[in-house]
Parts: structure tokens; sequence; C-alpha cells
């Protein structure tokens, strides 16, 4: 379990929250947890199953001493400076396979432990890359815009900023599955299906699709993707794919440029 | 004045301690899709059980459906089957159903946000292991198996062995454009700890 917190945290949007809960599962977390706030509040007042009147009162009220107490102590302890990272692209077939978009694909040679250089070589052979490449400039496939770690209206908005007059690679094929069809209703008031359509993009219905591939949204073997979803395991797109993980801008930029680029340079 | 969040949530929701680390938790929302439900709801069937809640219960469809043309029928044949029985299942048991042509359908963690059934406080249980999503507003949640499912479904509580607690705490001002980083912090995290 595992509870995020500090300045970086709480400036966070709701959809950004969510994405980091999401992916705690990946850290080997069995749930994560933020202390709500004004901001989950006005996120959740309004909506329909949410309290009314009275009842939204004294929900708040009962809500706002959902926090940690000073006292309290836990098991373990991590401290992060946002400001020290960049955007991140996974290399390998964990989620923790990760790096900055700066960086270069990890020599398994110079890992420290013998189960961490066997984990890390079979996972380049499977992703087809070599130690040392520059992970700006693997060339890419597929995007898959989409799941419910990266499919909100927000990401939608972030991805469409990126791709906004532009248009996709040639070869590269790229989808936009929206979260749900309220997402995607909205998205479309806002004109952002037009946005993605006109740049190359289909525009799909929502579900899963190709974040686990059990309908027939799927990789083709060999086929290397930027995914927005949670994980890059062997096979977990469809047999034989290569999943690269990355936020909604830098799959949007990555399927602009046909290949993994860091957004910032934008 | 010694509680972490998660154990307050905890605390609020044992509806009886069975070991020293082990209790029955109350589950205020189960939330259901096609592919963990099926056998659940057949285990339920088989032992002449009703769904204990079907108000605090909600179902959806997402895993496995198509995403292009929806005025087509499914074409996988093992889709279209999970489809039918979510649906047929639901009726019978009295569960609110955002199906296919709903214009409330979606992944189950962002249509239970988005209707705010997902809320402050609750413990939230799905049979997919992204549940851990609407943690995001202070709840418990967690992804449960499909023998669990059954077990949510005809009792509304869950037995859970209580948790480590970790806490990450993330300070410094994000890049300009926070967006395009969004992912970085949880995605360091794994990271951090594979290394």
């Amino acid at each position: 379990m595992i509870e995020y917190t500090g300045d970086a945290i709480r400036a966070l949007s709701m959809e950004e929250r969510m994405t980091v809960c999401n992916m705690s599962i990946e850290a080997g977390a069995r749930a994560g947890m933020i202390a709500p706030d004004d901001l989950t509040f006005a996120y959740l007042q309004g909506r329909p199953r949410a309290p009314t009147g009275p009842a939204w009162t004294s929900a708040v009220a009962r809500w706002r001493a959902l926090r940690t107490d000073p006292e309290a102590r836990f098991d373990a302890q991590v401290s992060l400076d946002a400001s020290s990272i960049g955007p991140q692209v996974t290399w390998g077939t964990t989620p923790g396979m990760v790096a900055d978009i700066t960086a270069r694909v990890p020599d398994p040679a110079q890992l420290g432990t013998d189960t961490e250089r066997r984990a890390a070589q079979r996972a380049l052979e499977y992703m087809g890359l070599e130690p040392g490449m520059p992970l700006a400039g693997i060339p890419i496939d597929r995007v898959f815009l989409g799941s419910c770690t990266n499919a909100r209206i927000e990401d939608l908005r972030a991805a469409a900023s990126i791709v906004r007059g532009r248009h996709v690679a040639p070869r590269v094929r790229a989808m936009v599955v929206p979260g749900s069809q309220r997402v995607k209703a909205q998205a479309e008031q806002e004109g952002l299906d037009q946005v993605f359509r006109e740049a190359g993009f289909e525009w799909r219905n929502a579900g899963c699709s190709m974040c686990l591939g059990m309908n027939d949204d799927v990789l083709g073997a060999g086929e290397r993707c930027a995914a927005t979803s949670n994980r890059n395991f062997e096979g977990r797109q469809g047999r034989g794919g290569r999943t690269h993980l990355m936020s909604p801008m830098m799959a949007a930029a990555a399927a602009i440029e046909g290949h993994l680029v860091d957004v910032r340079e934008w | 004045m010694t509680d972490t969040l998660f154990e307050k949530v905890w605390d609020a929701h044992v509806v009886q301690q069975l070991t020293d680390e082990v209790a029955l938790l109350y589950v205020d929302l189960h939330l259901i899709h096609e592919v963990t439900s099926p056998q659940a709801f057949a285990g339920l069937r088989g032992a002449s059980r009703r769904v204990r809640r079907p108000e605090r219960t909600l179902a959806t469809v997402d895993h496995s459906i198509p995403t292009g043309d929806r005025s087509r029928p499914i074409a996988d044949p093992v889709a279209a089957r999970q489809v039918d029985a979510l649906g047929s299942n639901a009726r019978e048991f009295g569960i609110e159903l955002f199906d296919l042509a709903s214009p409330g359908q979606g992944i189950v963690h962002v249509i239970g946000p988005e209707l705010g059934a997902t809320q402050p406080g609750m413990v939230i249980v799905c049979g997919d292991s992204h549940t851990a999503t609407h943690g995001a507003f202070g709840a418990f949640a967690l992804g449960i198996g499909t023998s669990e499912v059954e077990h949510v479904l005809a009792t509304q509580t869950l037995i859970q062995a209580h948790a480590k607690n970790m806490l990450v705490e993330v300070n410094g001002a994000s890049p300009p454009r926070t967006s395009s980083s969004r992912s970085s912090a949880e995605s360091a995290l794994p990271g951090r700890r594979a290394t």
C-alpha cells in the first residue's frame, strides 16, 4: 500500500492523480492512495452519484478527516524530486525497465545482479534493441493513446495539443481510444476528434482495447508501439508485439515523428 | 492520532477481525466487467445466492469489446458470449449495467470517478488489477480475483490481510509542460524499485 504525498502530488489534477495511483500496482503495491482535498471535492460535486444538499456538506466534513496523522509511521519511505525527473519511456518488458527519454538503452552487463542482467538481456532480445542506443530515435510502427491509465479528457486534450496541425508519420498507424463514451462525447464537443482525425489518427469507441489486446486491437509480431497504457510485458499487446510505455504527449509526439522523441524539445 | 490514511479507511471497514493480520472488510463499491464476472455469477447461481447489495455494484463492458463500429454484432464469439453473459447476469441480479449501447459505457476505472460513484474513504474492489486508480480520491481500492468477486457479490465483504504502508513523497516543481511529464514520477518509481 503506497500513499503519495508532497507538493508535486498536491499540485496534480484529479486525472493526473488517477494516473499515479493507477500505476501503483506496477510498483508492486496492492493499492495507492492520495488524501482527498478541495480539488477532490470540486471534482466530485454535482456528479450523478455524489451526495447532494446536507448529505454533501456532511460527507465533505467527514472526508476532510481522511489524512495521515503527523505522528503516523510508515514501514518504508521514499522521496522523489519531480524537477529532476524527465519524461520516462520504458525500454524493456516490465514497467520498471524505464529511463529518461534523454538516456540510452542500458547495457545489461553493467547491471548490479545476475538476475537483473539476465532479465535485461532477455528484455532487449525481445524488444529488438541494442545496449547504448539512444531512446530518442527508436522508430515505431504503432501508437496507442488509451487505457485506464491515460485516456481521460485531460489526456486527450494534452495529446491533441501536440498533434494539432501536424500529421502522423508515414507507415505509422495511430489510434485514440477514449476511456469512456462520455470522454469521447466531451472530446467531440471540443473538436478534438477532428484534430486527431485530420492528423491521421483513428478515432475509436471506449474500451480497454490495445492495452491488453483482448479484442482485435493488437500488435503484429515485431511491431513496435508507443503506448500510454500500463504494461509492457511480452505479448501484452499481441504476440511478439513490442511496447514502449510513455505519457500521452510523448506518445502523440512519437506518432508525428515516427520515432521516440523528447516532447520538451517541441 | 498515529494512523495513516490507509489505516483510517481500513479500520472504518472492519466487519470482523479474523486473525491479527486478516480482517473481513465491508465493501462500499464493487465494479464488475464482462471478463472476470461470468464464473462468479455462475457460482452464485449454483449456490442459490442473490447479490447482497446490487445498488453497491456497477457493471460495464470494457475488456474484450471491439472499439470500432458498434452497430454490427461482436465478431469474436468469446467476447460476444462474455458481453451477453454480463447483460443477462445484470438483469437477473438487479445490477445497473452500462452496456455497449449506453452513453455511460467506458473503462471501469474511468466511469467510477466520472459518475461520482468513487468517493473518499470507500473500500472499492474490482476484478481488475488497475483498480488502484480510485485511490486518487482517498479510497482503498484494490483488484481482486474471480473467486473474490463471487465472495463480494454474495456478501459485500472481502477477506484481506493488512498491508504494509509505504510513503512516497514527491516534491519540487514539475517542468513547465507538466502534462508531458505527468507519467514521470510514477514511471520513475517502479524503475527506482527495480534497480
